[in-house]
């Protein structure tokens, strides 16, 4: 019979939450690998690097139609064979290592398809005064291009963060400790009962961690923006 | 010694040829109006002046500065950029940036000035457009005549060598063209080397120094105001001029 213990609700939701830390580590730092691979993917998009640009094409088709699990397991159970087989020691390796390999596999194409229409977005004017004055590449990019980039791509990467998040609660899979992974412990130590209490602690904790972050990147986004006009926010 | 030369200038986008061997010269101080029919290559010239556009084959010397295009590496063409600025059709002011910021922009990543030192620099050439007022507003909150006096404080503000204008006035409602030809004016009696890519027939009469007619690639006839308005040698150049002041009296 399931019932809900408002008490071993309360008594559990710490425990729980102090692996948001490590759950939010894991995210943030797989996101950001993420981001970068997929402006790399972006670049060679734009530039329609021969070869590259249709490996691009076919990678992208594939993780479009694979679920998540089926990545980190492919990147759990194969990628440390192939290491051995190169003699690299695995053993020492943290098993978060395995999430970020399976999100940048699974999420650059991705993301790189929300960097590259940004990117054409802006008028090649604004790339041709930039070059007119003078302007390094970097200087251009970064302190031009970027920042009016930032009001298209600022919504849709977001939701690419939030799919991230979400994913990544399948590392308890692996036997990593986050959000997840510490209500399963939980509940198994308790010999399967508190479910109902432990999950709603989880559910809690996804919904204001996905709050935050959407929060911040509407913060971040006015302020890189310079919330200058003709521009989203 | 000429502030600008160009030398057999060579330009083809896929198979259709644009620019098929352009050499001309100014002057310090000269204002040189390039006129012709539309398609004839007038803003790939200017555009290859700064490799906007990177020409094929030619020589483009500005200042100090002298780039083969044949083989002319990535520093040698910054290097030629640095010797000019322009002023677009469309204005392109950084839309990410204050008025002041474009202004200063040319002086802080152009020339490595720090912010400080641009600043005032800056908020002159603004004075001198009549624009000190807007410096803390967005390009989009301007309209296209205030945009591009801006365009021309931020072309004025590094003293290039050499302005390159390309139609200023063409995306502007006609009741804004005088204010912005104003603000040539008052570029060019600084003393600055300008080409202008222009359809204003009488501005480009009363302004210039030096006139170059180009038609289908090549220049046809160069030479003073006087000459290329009031007695112009060849038969396209007086078909030309006929059709466009023609235009402008109607208008």
């Amino acid at each position: 019979m399931l019932s809900f213990d408002p008490s071993y609700f309360l008594a559990v939701f710490p425990q729980i939450a102090a692996a948001l830390p490590f759950t939010f580590y894991v995210v943030a730092a797989a996101a950001a690998m993420s981001l970068l691979a997929g402006a790399a993917v972006a670049a060679v998009r734009i530039a329609r690097v021969p070869v590259l640009y249709a490996l691009c094409e076919v990678w992208l088709s594939f993780v479009r139609s694979m679920p998540f699990v089926l990545l980190l397991f492919l990147m759990y159970f194969t990628v440390p064979a192939f290491l051995r087989a190169a003699g690299l020691d695995t053993s020492r390796l943290p098993k978060e290592v395995y999430v970020f390999a399976a999100v940048v596999f699974g999420f650059a194409p991705v993301i790189g398809e929300v960097i590259r229409p940004a990117y054409l977005s802006v008028d090649r004017g604004q790339h041709d005064a930039a070059r007119a004055f003078g302007f390094s590449d970097f200087d251009r990019i970064f302190r031009i291009i970027v920042p009016q980039m930032i009001p298209v791509a600022a919504p849709p990467l977001m939701n690419q963060v939030i799919e991230i998040v979400k994913d990544t609660s399948l590392m308890y899979l692996i036997g990593l400790m986050d959000l997840m992974g510490r209500a399963n412990l939980l509940i198994h130590v308790n010999m399967g009962r508190g479910k109902l209490e432990n999950y709603a602690a989880v559910a809690l904790l996804y919904w204001v961690l996905v709050a935050v972050l959407e929060a911040a990147a509407q913060y971040l986004s006015r302020r890189s923006s310079g919330g200058f006009p003709g521009g989203a926010s | 010694m000429a502030i600008l030369s160009v030398e057999e200038l060579e330009k083809s986008f896929g198979d259709r040829q644009v620019l098929r061997g352009i050499s001309f010269r100014a002057e310090e101080g000269d204002v040189v109006s390039v006129l012709g029919p539309s398609g004839t290559g007038k803003t790939t010239m200017l555009r290859c002046l700064n490799a906007l556009e990177r020409p094929d084959a030619g020589r483009v010397a500005i200042g100090s500065v002298s780039v083969d295009f044949r083989h002319a590496s990535k520093k040698e063409v910054r290097a030629l950029r640095r010797q000019s600025t322009m002023v677009f059709q469309n204005f392109n002011l950084f839309r990410n940036h204050t008025v002041l910021e474009n202004v200063m922009d040319g002086l802080v990543y152009g020339k490595g000035m720090t912010r400080a030192e641009a600043e005032p620099l800056a908020m002159e050439e603004l004075a001198r457009v009549h624009m000190e007022q807007a410096a803390h507003l967005y390009p989009a909150e301007l309209s296209g005549g205030m945009q591009q006096r801006v365009g021309i404080a931020r072309a004025l503000a590094p003293r290039p060598e050499v302005i390159l204008l390309d139609e200023p006035t063409s995306a502007l409602d006609p009741e804004l063209v005088g204010e912005v030809l104003d603000a040539i004016r008052k570029a060019a009696s600084l003393g600055i080397t300008m080409i202008i890519v222009t359809h204003e027939m009488r501005f480009a009469e009363q302004i210039s120094t030096k006139v170059l007619f180009m038609a289908e690639g090549r220049v046809v006839e160069e030479g003073p105001p006087q000459q290329i308005f009031h007695h112009p040698e060849q038969e396209k150049t007086r078909q030309f001029l006929r059709r466009m002041l023609e235009r402008e009296q109607e208008g």
